[in-house]
């Protein structure tokens, strides 16, 4: 897999973990025994990994998280799950996860999935 | 709510009754190893396990740790399940080393919202000390497999 893509996804994934902890996540995970006490090593985190990715792909990435929280969808059997739409042919047929790929609908980032 | 069987998201390849991890990091590494994906998606999985961590321990005493994890990368639910007989250094709320390790990976977000309750069906199964000493003793995958069934089934 391209590892820019990798990091993309693993940012996305930091970022939404940390949206989620805002909405009151942190809450059920302390209640059922977990430590949730090192906020500030998670920005940590997603500040090392925004490091890692290319500049390029990462403005673009800011672009479409301003504009939805998801940034990297899924794709199965040739559907966009951040759009729902069909992606075009030869878009589903390419190297998966080889290339970094944007759906022409909804212009996240695409992930293929198995 | 209904009884959750966490049997449903396992199977003997996601259960590793003894393993060779001495440090956290080898323990976060061989579990992910057992969940169903591809190796492109392990590397994400596996880095994304360790940043949880670092927000705080997910060894949560008496020997268990939940380590757990949401992803694009997931297409469902999925549980491992890794026993270590010496114990792993987990950084655990009570310093204990750590011998139950439960892996929770989800999608970011799921239909059925059962992230959560999982979470917390694992976290009821493991506060019983029988139900520790039990799954301590499981000889084989199929006696585990039978035996957190048993123990969910509600
Ligand atoms: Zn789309």
């Amino acid at each position: 897999m391209k590892e820019e893509l990798e990091y993309l996804v693993i940012l996305n994934d930091i970022e939404l973990l940390i949206d989620d902890l805002g909405k009151g996540t942190d809450a059920i995970e302390r209640q059922l025994g977990f430590d949730v006490s090192r906020r500030e090593q998670l920005d940590e985190a997603r500040q090392r990994t925004r490091e890692q990715c290319n500049p390029d792909l990462l403005r673009r990435y800011d672009r479409i998280r301003q504009k939805y929280g998801k940034v990297i969808a899924p794709v199965f059997d040739g559907i966009c799950y951040g759009c729902f739409q069909r992606l075009p042919t030869q878009l589903a047929q390419v190297n998966r996860n080889e290339e970094i790929l944007a759906c022409p609908h909804c212009g996240r980032f695409l992930y293929f999935m198995r | 709510m209904e009884a959750i069987h966490l049997s449903d998201y396992l199977d003997p390849n996601s259960l590793e009754l003894s393993l060779e991890a001495a440090t956290k990091n080898e323990a976060l590494t061989e579990l992910v190893r057992l969940l169903p994906i591809d190796a492109g998606s392990r590397n994400i999985a596996l880095q994304l396990v360790k940043s949880r961590e670092e927000l705080g321990s997910t060894g949560i005493g008496k020997g268990i740790a939940i380590p757990h994890v949401r992803s694009t990368i997931f297409p469902s639910i999925m549980l491992a399940y890794g026993r270590s007989e010496k114990g792993i250094d987990f950084g655990a709320v009570d310093g204990q080393p750590v011998h139950h390790l439960f892996l929770v990976a989800s999608p970011p977000i799921e239909p059925s919202n059962l992230y959560h309750p999982i979470l917390a069906q694992i976290v009821r199964l493991v506060r019983l000390a029988k139900n520790r000493k039990k799954l301590a003793e499981s000889e084989t995958k199929a006696e585990l497999l039978n035996l957190i069934d048993e123990l969910t089934a509600g």
